[in-house]
């Protein structure tokens, strides 16, 4: 399987890492949260059937941490962007 | 006295040199060598700034390779792309600290120059097999006319990362972390078994 690196182009699944849920966004104040609250954000994950946005790293290749728009169900990545692009395509 | 700078390579003790592998009659497919006492500084600046591309010009007499995977050679001195925003200087010179105080001098406290130099053991593969060698072990486009002379790619190989750099179309450098060297050095060997093959000299630079 192939993953395009927005940098390195097409390269082996073998290099990269997964990292997690691309649209998690860190809460601004931490200190304000419930448990409950902190425990959703730091370990609660939706796992919806089809396309879901994804941090992936280039692992051993460039290293850069890059966002991939990918189908979990068919495996079909349908853009990757850097961190501050917004992904295109798929059905998300 | 004995000199304490005095650099030695990772793989120095398992080091032969000599004809290997199949019987090649005096013309091996590939040729291995270590490349000692290079000088390895890493840089990582934003791209986007003009005064770290001027700086870098300056320093090193070439322009920043920005093109990913591309390489600008002044001389002696390489600049290998390693990422969009980090780079990787090499020259011959034996000091580092000469190569890594230019580089230091030239750029303003927004850029990181780290001397890596005894990080990485680096290795010299060539021949008529040596494209073929990389090909059994690393899953890279190794197309003669893709990866060119001039080209660099960060991949693996047998489990470990290596940053590739075609020198000419028979000839490839191979920086690897020091620590891996053994295993690197041992997974060429076995690779190229099969080609007859000749380790040469140390390359000193
Ligand atoms: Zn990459």
């Amino acid at each position: 399987m192939l993953i395009k690196c927005p940098w390195c182009g097409d390269r082996s699944l073998a290099e990269f890492s997964y990292q997690g849920d691309a649209t998690i966004i860190r809460p601004s104040d931490p200190l304000s949260l419930s448990d409950n609250q902190w425990n959703e954000y730091l370990n609660l994950r939706n796992n919806p059937k089809g396309w879901h946005d994804e941090i992936w790293q280039h692992l051993n290749g460039c290293r850069k941490h890059f966002k991939a728009r990918r189908n979990v169900v068919t495996h079909e990545i349908a853009d990757t962007k850097p961190m501050d692009g917004s992904l295109q395509g798929g059905r998300s | 006295m004995v000199d304490i700078t005095e650099r030695r390579s990772a793989l120095e003790s398992h080091y032969t040199a000599g004809t290997f592998g199949a019987e090649c009659n005096g013309h091996p497919g590939v040729m291995l060598a270590v490349r000692r006492n290079l000088s390895i500084v890493h840089v990582a600046g934003k791209p986007d700034d003009q005064t770290f591309i001027n700086a870098i010009k300056s320093a090193c007499g070439c322009d920043i390779p920005f093109e990913p995977g591309s390489v600008s050679v002044a001389g002696s001195l390489s600049l290998i792309w390693l990422a969009a925003d980090r780079w990787m200087a090499v020259s011959a010179e034996p000091d580092p600290g000469i190569l890594e105080a230019t580089l230091r001098r030239a750029c303003d406290d927004t850029v990181a120059v780290i001397d890596a130099s005894h990080a990485s053991t680096v290795l010299r593969l060539s021949g008529p097999q040596a494209r073929t060698v990389l090909m059994k072990g690393a899953p890279l486009d190794f197309h003669a006319r893709t990866f060119t002379p001039g080209r660099v790619a960060t991949t693996m190989i047998s489990q470990c990362t290596v940053t590739l750099v075609c020198i000419d179309q028979d000839t490839f450098d191979l920086y690897v972390f020091r620590s891996f060297a053994q295993h690197m050095w041992e997974w060429l060997r076995d690779a190229s078994e099969e080609f007859g093959y000749e380790v040469s000299d140390i390359l000193s630079g």
